[in-house]
């Protein structure tokens, strides 16, 4: 059966700064997303390693989707075949804040089996203490 | 300390719209039906926790918890979403005392979705609860 191909471009869950400068809200960002592959990683959620080099951050100085990996064939380290992956479109640019997203297509499955994404936001926001908190869309 | 994942399940099982729906098919600490499950049998609820926090001084669990509601096709795979909807935005059961629910919240509007390995749909959506520690 196909992959069913998701773009979950909704706003699941957001990270509320005080006062936050756009360098400040671009650092955390980047914590976000380097946490995230961290989580990836330590959950076993790698095979081709496409989903964790989906990874990008969009906002007002930063856009890294075009570092990401195209869609194309890519080989699976648990199976040694190749298998096709593909990678969503951007979403829209981050209005006042920045998105932080996976832009292989079946990473919403991969949230929903273990979460890596959310759970980065959790870590980042204990990291920062008070200032920073989590608030659903 | 609570298991959450027993509160919020007795919390939604006395939900007489829900229950009327996917019956005792409300199944805890799950990302998918467990095995004999068909979406034939009729609908059904699963969930588990992405995180969450301890409040006040840990006299309040607050997880955050992930449902996927199942369904034939999607128009019953929707009416199972909108009575947890219901069951969770309206807090219905909160007047009996909550089953050790203190409030509950959705944190996200469902999206229709399939399961890559069944084809079965579903709907994800996200809520907040609150709930009694001990």
């Amino acid at each position: 059966m196909a992959q069913p191909k998701v773009n979950w471009y909704e706003n699941d869950v957001r990270l509320v700064v005080d006062d936050a400068s756009d360098e400040l809200v671009d650092k955390l960002a980047f914590q976000v997303l380097g946490q995230a592959g961290i989580n990836i990683q330590q959950n076993g959620q790698i095979d081709t390693g496409f989903m964790l080099n989906s990874g990008y951050v969009i906002s007002e100085r930063s856009d890294t989707f075009g570092d990401t990996d195209p869609s194309g064939s890519y080989e699976s380290s648990k199976t040694g075949q190749t298998v096709q992956r593909e990678r969503v479109d951007a979403p829209r640019p981050a209005d006042g804040g920045a998105v932080v997203g996976f832009a292989a297509d079946y990473a919403a499955h991969q949230e929903m089996k273990n979460a890596y994404l959310y759970t980065a936001v959790e870590q980042v926001a204990a990291q920062q203490g008070a200032s920073v908190r989590i608030k659903p869309r | 300390m609570i298991d959450a994942a027993v509160v919020i399940q007795t919390y939604l099982l006395a939900n007489a719209p829900l229950v009327t729906l996917v019956g005792t098919r409300i199944y805890p600490e799950r990302n998918v039906p467990p095995p004999g499950y068909k979406p034939s049998d009729g609908g059904c609820v699963v969930f588990r926790a992405r995180g969450g926090q301890a409040l006040a001084q840990g006299s309040v669990l607050a997880p955050s918890v992930q449902f996927k509601c199942y369904g034939m096709d999607e128009p019953t795979a929707n009416a199972v979403y909108r009575a947890l909807y219901d069951a969770i935005e309206r807090n219905d059961g909160l007047s009996g005392g909550g089953n050790g629910v203190k409030s509950c919240t959705i944190e996200a509007l469902g999206q229709t979705l399939s399961e890559p390995d069944t084809g079965w749909l579903f709907v994800l959506t996200f809520a907040s609860f609150w709930l009694g520690a001990d």
